[in-house]
């Protein structure tokens, strides 16, 4: 069985610091939902309010439309996978997974029987009987998901699994998660700082951003086309380029935005100095400041030097005005020309 | 900062707090109650001005007293074993582990020992070593003075291994970068202590002759063994008077008690105060 | 270090060390030689090859021992014992409240520790006599948990700051109700120092001396023994009873010296 969570104005504030602001959300039967967003932004409050750790201030959580709001941790039949992975110290691998089980009042056999298969699934068979100090990073983190795995929750909390592995583990761990939830066709809630993680595992991101989601859709939508300023900025390894446009009319400020590779280099458009380059697969990104001021990340497949003056020119761009999207077909970025 | 979560958390401290409420804080307002009361009379002074009449002054000077003295021994030997227990040296395990026994022996049995080491006159064993060494003999309980020096001393041995202990956590704090840079400056050990050991630990040193403080007013079963009612404290002239038979002197000890309370109570409000100011 | 420093240390090192070991050697020496070498003599001898156990055994049999000792047992278990049910609550609650409701709680529990015990025994003492309790272990065993509490829950609370909350948070996920989680996943956790606090309290009422004869004088705890038999003039039989109480102190105390750190013994208050 799958289940819906939904949120409706859900607050929570930590004395005078409001972490969640009247959020709502809803996560569909079998969906991979994302919560991306900088550290601090409250993600891990907002799992830990789904769990049941943290009561909201106000709202509701409702789990296939039953409002859990009231209800204690141990009743709300939610799996939760910690950073830490918060496995029990003093207990054996196996003592680990069959916790929540047992905390469950399961049988001897389906205990037995639901451990096996678990630890089969994710390849930790061979270390049932160690103790959880004794096995690697890389296994530490599948007991974890494991023990969460080994019950039927309604819903699945994750909370970065896969910050603490190194980077080659977490590719293939990443990849794994990504395989087990589609065979599962359960509900995920995955927290994560890491926009790669998102990109690769989500069905929906949902930007965390002062108490509020700025933005939940496709990644990839929101790349290409950020609904605020603030999310064109955050997204990408580089942040958007932004530059003022004399829009004529006084409605407020007006930018042109641009990621770094909807430019071409050549013989027209903004006139740059290179300041410093950062190469990355056989492409260069090129840190500029235009004669009109403002500093540009630009990526370029030909090498430069520093100190070199560039012209580019955005193939593509999109406009912002007073730092939210203008969703209709972008205005005529000014032409430098008419300056230079 | 989380405050409805803090409710839930304070149901797990209550129990605690509710026992030493009832169990100590509560006598201690009623002790102060019954000491301005008499079988006969409410809110009178009786009871305090008779104290006056049965040695009230000096057990409250000899009680000060005491106390000053014990803190400065423990404080001179506690300053002296936790700079050797800060260095690395063959032997240290065994001999840190030696500096904390007498922590585990009993007052009166620190009391008992003591008594064979300086019994009153003649002889016992410390006059024995000094005849050894043939050196004079000493009456440990020649005076008041004498007396009180004794149960400092005896009272020092069991109560420098706190002070210790106090001393060496507050020294673990300081930086070796500062002893280094001292070193190399051209400062030599004794003006490395003066100069960076001793202003570094001020903290501990008073945490240590606050909590010490308290205890040598509390001081009991060791003066009542070595001096007996001989020389009056505040302590065992509270006991004298409450093992008497007599109703009256019930009274007396409650009053005499609760002075006893005034002094540990004006220690108390020094450590929050100290304490408020830090936290 | 230099050899200058060495000498210095070592020579420290043995002055302090003559000094905590001295009375406890003449302890041994009065306990175990014959009574001609020691307390007979004016300046008795430093040193002795005579040894006996007769000192030991007649005082062991001949002076009422047992009483004392089931008293001070079975008291020192119920200190202990409640050390552990009040401070292992108390200490979770504490490294789970915010800052300042934690250090109002243990300041709280810092001025219980410094409350002169006589000046609570006095009015406790009658309220006893109407409960019933004047003179009974439990009486005897009550008070000296005020002495006891403060430093548990110090221990207890240091010890749950070092366990992550996310373990908590993880069996209550798992399933767990509030006592499960408690029981099945931090105390075994905690067990150490459980263990430590439990052992402390068991020693601090072992050797407590001012709410035993203030309010058990007539069924004494040994202790309190010792002291009678001061006051009767038998030192021998002091001596006695006073290495009996000693010696597994002592081990204790070596035992727990992992926990006997500056930061507990100076409770709430911070340097």
């Amino acid at each position: 069985m799958t289940y819906k969570l939904e949120l409706t104005k859900v607050s929570k504030s930590y004395g005078d610091k409001k972490v969640i602001d009247d959020l709502s959300l809803g996560i569909e039967p079998g969906e991979f939902f994302v919560v991306l967003g900088p550290s601090g932004e409250g993600k891990s409050t907002l799992l830990k309010l789904i769990a049941g750790i943290e009561q909201p201030d106000s709202g509701r959580i409702l789990v296939n439309g039953v409002d859990v709001t009231s209800q204690p941790p141990n009743k709300r039949n939610i799996a939760m996978v910690f950073q830490s992975y918060a496995l029990y110290p003093n207990m054996t691998v196996r003592g680990n997974i069959s916790f929540p089980l047992r905390m469950h009042g399961a049988s001897k056999d389906t205990i037995r029987g639901k451990v096996e298969s678990v630890s089969k699934l994710l390849k930790i068979d061979s270390v049932l009987e160690s103790p959880v100090s004794k096995i690697s990073g890389g296994q530490q983190q599948r007991v974890a998901l494991a023990r969460a795995l080994v019950r039927d929750p309604s819903v699945f909390l994750l909370d970065e699994p896969l910050s603490n592995l190194d980077a080659r583990v977490r590719l293939s761990a990443r990849a794994e998660l990504k395989r087990i939830q589609r065979e599962l066709n359960q509900t995920f809630v995955y927290v994560t700082h890491d926009q790669k993680e998102a990109a690769s595992l989500a069905d929906r991101v949902g930007v965390l951003h002062g108490g509020k989601f700025e933005c939940v859709s496709r990644y990839q939508d929101m790349y290409e086309a950020p609904l605020t300023k603030w999310l064109g900025d955050f997204l990408g390894d580089f942040p958007m380029n932004f530059i003022p446009i004399n829009s004529g009319s006084g409605d407020g400020a007006v930018e042109a935005g641009f990621r770094p590779e909807w430019v071409k280099v050549g013989s027209e458009g903004f006139h740059a100095e290179v300041e410093a380059i950062e190469s990355s697969g056989g492409l260069y990104y090129l840190f500029c400041v235009t004669h009109e001021g403002p500093r540009v990340v630009i990526r370029d497949s030909v090498r430069r030097e520093v100190g070199e003056e560039i012209r580019f020119k955005p193939v593509k761009q999109l406009t912002f005005r007073n730092g939210m999207l203008v969703q209709t077909p972008g205005e005529k970025l000014s032409e430098p020309s008419s300056r230079a | 900062m989380r405050k409805p979560n803090d409710l839930n958390y304070l149901l797990f401290i209550f129990p605690a707090l509710l026992y030493v409420g009832y169990f100590s804080f509560y006598p201690a307002a009623r002790a102060v109650y019954l000491s301005f009361q008499t079988p006969h009379s409410h809110f009178v002074l009786v009871n305090y001005k008779s104290l006056l009449y049965y040695g009230l002054s000096s057990a409250v000077l000899n009680t000060v007293a005491l106390t000053v003295g014990a803190l400065l021994i423990q404080l001179a030997i506690g300053l002296g074993a936790a700079s050797i227990l800060l260095r690395e040296f063959r032997g240290k395990r065994v001999f840190s582990a030696l500096v904390i026994i007498p922590m585990g022996v009993a007052t009166v049995v620190a009391a008992v020992t003591f008594s064979f080491i300086f019994p009153p006159p003649p002889g016992g064993y410390a006059n024995a070593l000094l005849e050894l060494l043939h050196l004079p003999q000493f009456n440990w309980y020649a005076n008041t003075l004498a007396s009180l020096f004794t149960v400092m001393v005896a009272d020092s041995w069991k109560n420098t291994p706190i002070v210790t202990l106090i001393l060496l956590a507050g020294m673990s704090g300081v930086s070796p970068d500062l002893y280094r840079a001292a070193e190399i400056d051209g400062a030599g050990a004794l003006r490395r202590f003066i100069h960076i050991t001793l202003p570094n630990i001020r903290g501990s040193i008073a945490v240590a002759l606050i909590i010490r403080g308290v205890s040598e007013f509390n001081i009991f079963a060791l003066p009542l063994v070595l001096v007996g009612y001989r020389i009056p404290l505040l302590t065992t002239l509270t006991y004298e008077f409450y093992s008497s038979a007599s109703i009256g002197d019930y009274y007396y000890s409650l009053a005499s008690a609760t002075i006893l309370l005034a002094f540990v109570a004006a220690f108390i409000l020094v450590v929050l105060k100290l304490g408020g100011g830090r936290r | 270090m230099t050899t200058i420093q060495r000498v210095l240390v070592y020579a420290g090192a043995a002055v302090v060390t003559a000094y905590f070991l001295y009375p406890l050697y003449v302890l041994l020496l009065v306990g175990f030689a014959p009574v001609q070498y020691t307390l007979d003599k004016i300046y008795p001898a430093q040193f002795t090859m005579h040894y006996t156990l007769a000192n030991l055994v007649t005082a062991l049999t001949s002076y009422g021992f047992i009483d004392p000792l089931v008293k001070s047992l079975k008291t020192a278990f119920l200190v202990g014992g409640l050390s552990v049910a009040l401070g292992f609550p108390a200490g979770y609650g504490l490294s789970r409240v915010s800052k300042k409701v934690s250090s109002a709680a243990s300041t709280t529990l810092f001025v219980v520790n410094m409350m002169p015990a006589i000046v609570i025994a006095i009015p406790i003492s009658t309220q006893f006599v109407r409960l019933g309790l004047y003179g009974s272990f439990v009486g005897v065993g009550l008070a000296q948990e005020l002495v006891a509490l403060p430093l548990a829950t110090f221990i207890i609370y240091g010890t749950f700051q070092a366990i992550p909350r996310e373990l908590e948070y993880q069996a209550r996920i798992d399933g767990a109700g509030v006592g499960r989680t408690m029981l099945g996943v931090l105390a075994p956790l905690a067990k150490p120092g459980i263990a430590a606090a439990f052992l402390l309290s068991w020693m601090l009422s072992w050797d407590e001396f001012t709410f035993a004869i203030l309010l058990s004088p007539v069924h004494p705890t040994i202790p309190i023994l010792i002291y009678h038999n001061i006051q009767r003039g038998n030192l021998l039989a002091s001596t006695a009873f006073a290495l009996f109480l000693t010696l597994p102190v002592v081990a204790i105390t070596i035992m727990l010296q992992k926990y006997l750190k500056g930061e507990y013994l100076s409770g709430g208050v911070k340097g």
